[in-house]
């Protein structure tokens, strides 16, 4: 092909591209293209960077910083007012120690923080005697009953259950990591944990409620016909296979902690988001190997300043081998067709497991 | 970080830097509003990693590799649901496109393209680029069909791509002299 002739497809490539209007097959052949040679590289990132000068050039950005001042980056973005606020209120209030949350207690180093790396949980007592008592809630807990077992597959979306399965197949073969998610071992339980690659500093004027990161979710997906929209980001998976003693009496407690928020949104109501666990045995392909399905939701605000905390648990059914614990988002009405339009965040999430005491749970 | 604040010097030179450091990710992730938030967290990382800098280094290429690990990481998060270059392009793409050097003359000649652009491109360029309209809604406002109005921002980038790269040269010479 003349090198003409590929320089005038890769910029309408890319122009499709820049449109999001591509198909993954024009996307497949753009990428083609660009391995071909330096020369087709050199069109596409000159094309790129005339687009970057283009929107630079359109919405006016002046170069100017406050004189004087020590303290204080202006940043001079002036049409990304609604994400840069976030810097702005880091620099003004002096928001540069990116420190782990402060510590109120024994029971802090017991508590799962994102932030914090697996080999820094030590020591930690699973079952019978532990003493640490998880930090006072004036809520309490609800506890689901294995009564109301349900069929109830979850709609987590094409890659839910493809991810469940995989999650498992890396737990059974105690694969360290992958793209994924990570595998750690605390106490006699072993977890598949995708904390990290889910966590972000911050993102759309959305600050995390503490430490330094937060998790943010997939897009949804709009169902127009139904008008809803939804997500489901698996968060971990534990591996209860060595509490198998205790999982045949039926009595082990799990309860789980997170505080959700929204990024700004047009439309009227906020986001239902979830929290859900979903009890396995076997493969874990639900249905045979499904044991139970269980969510609690909250109904959260539009205000992208305050975080909304939810806490749910479940008395595990005898034989459970696996525990997925997933936080969910979902709108409905008018508003869903809306819903792409935000994005939705969870913070400080905190799993605990008990076996015997309810009130004596264990965080990890 | 022991210091709550960062240096008058720094914040001028990360300033400076903003229009690079844009095309930069745009670069590697061709999507405004993604390639826009990852030049917030890569911000916010230079900011947070600002006495890790050595002053006596290159300010540029410091900042450009650590928007670079956040492009990556951005990809490795959202890669589930989008299009995404694969790593090893993305790699090959980030070693190229270090060069930002003509930036400024770069931007000089697209303001003379951009005005002699024809009144028909102009309006729907408007739209596209300083109103940020979409594709659908730039298929309201002005009664075309999306495959036209697709193909004539085609014709505006292209138009305008090939322009800038006639003018620059004069461009060059002037500034040299």
């Amino acid at each position: 092909m003349h090198p003409s002739q590929n320089s005038d497809e890769i910029i309408l490539l890319a122009s499709k591209v820049l449109d999001e209007i591509i198909t993954t097959e024009e996307f497949t052949r753009l990428e083609f293209l660009l391995n071909v040679s330096s020369s087709n590289r050199k069109v596409y990132l000159d094309l790129m960077q005339l687009e970057s000068l283009i929107h630079w050039e359109q919405e006016g950005a002046p170069e100017q910083i406050k004189e004087n001042s020590n303290k204080i980056i202006p940043f001079p973005f002036l049409p990304w007012v609604s994400s840069m606020a976030a810097v702005l209120v880091a620099l003004l209030a002096g928001w540069w120690n990116f420190s782990h949350p402060s510590s109120t207690g024994p029971s802090n180093d017991m508590v799962f923080n994102p932030t914090i790396a697996s080999e820094e949980i030590v020591g930690t007592e699973i079952l019978g005697s532990a003493s640490y008592v998880k930090a006072s809630s004036s809520t309490p807990i609800p506890t689901h009953s294995p009564d109301l077992l349900s069929t109830y597959k979850p709609d987590g979306g094409p890659f839910y259950m493809e991810e469940v399965i995989a999650g498992i197949e890396m737990l059974k073969k105690r694969e360290a990591a992958s793209e994924f998610g990570q595998i750690e071992k605390v106490g006699p339980i072993h977890r598949l944990s995708r904390m990290a690659r889910l966590s972000i500093p911050t993102e759309h004027g959305v600050l995390p409620t503490s430490g330094s990161e937060m998790v943010a979710m997939g897009q949804l997906t709009v169902d127009v016909e139904a008008q809803t929209a939804s997500t489901m980001e698996m968060i971990q998976i534990l591996d209860l296979r060595d509490m198998a003693t205790n999982m045949a009496t039926g009595e082990v407690y799990l309860n789980v902690e997170a505080q959700f928020n929204q990024s700004f949104s047009v439309s009227q109501e906020g986001a239902e988001f979830a929290l859900a666990f979903h009890a396995l045995k076997g493969e874990g392909r639900s249905g045979e190997d499904g044991l139970g399905y269980w969510e609690s939701t909250l109904q959260c605000d539009i205000d992208p300043k305050t975080w909304e905390p939810l806490i749910s648990g479940v008395n595990l059914p005898s034989g459970t081998e696996f525990v997925v614990v997933s936080v969910n988002v979902r709108k409905s009405g008018p508003d869903a067709l809306l819903a792409n339009a935000s994005h939705y965040y969870t913070d400080d999430i905190t799993v605990s497991l008990n076996a015997g005491n309810p009130s004596d749970p264990v965080s990890f | 970080m022991s210091e709550d604040y960062i240096s008058f010097e720094f914040s001028q030179k990360l300033v400076r830097l903003q229009r690079a450091l844009y095309s930069y990710i745009l670069c590697l992730l061709p999507n405004r509003t993604e390639a826009e938030d990852v030049l917030q967290e890569t911000n916010l990382v230079l900011c947070r990693k600002f006495e890790e800098y050595d002053e006596a280094g290159n300010f540029q290429a410091w900042a450009f590799q650590i928007a670079r690990y956040q492009v990556m990481a951005h990809m490795t998060k959202a890669r589930r649901s989008k299009i995404y270059f694969s790593n090893e392009m993305t790699e090959s793409l980030a070693d190229e496109a270090t060069d930002q050097a003509q930036l400024k003359l770069s931007q000089k000649a697209l303001q003379i393209c951009y005005d002699e652009l024809p009144a028909h491109m102009k309006d729907m360029a408007k739209l596209r680029f300083k109103e940020e309209a979409s594709l659908k809604e730039i298929c309201q406002k002005m009664g075309r069909p999306i495959g036209s109005v697709s193909a004539t921002l085609h014709r505006i980038r292209k138009n305008l791509l090939q322009c800038v790269r006639q003018k620059l040269p004069a461009l060059e010479l002037e500034a040299e002299n």
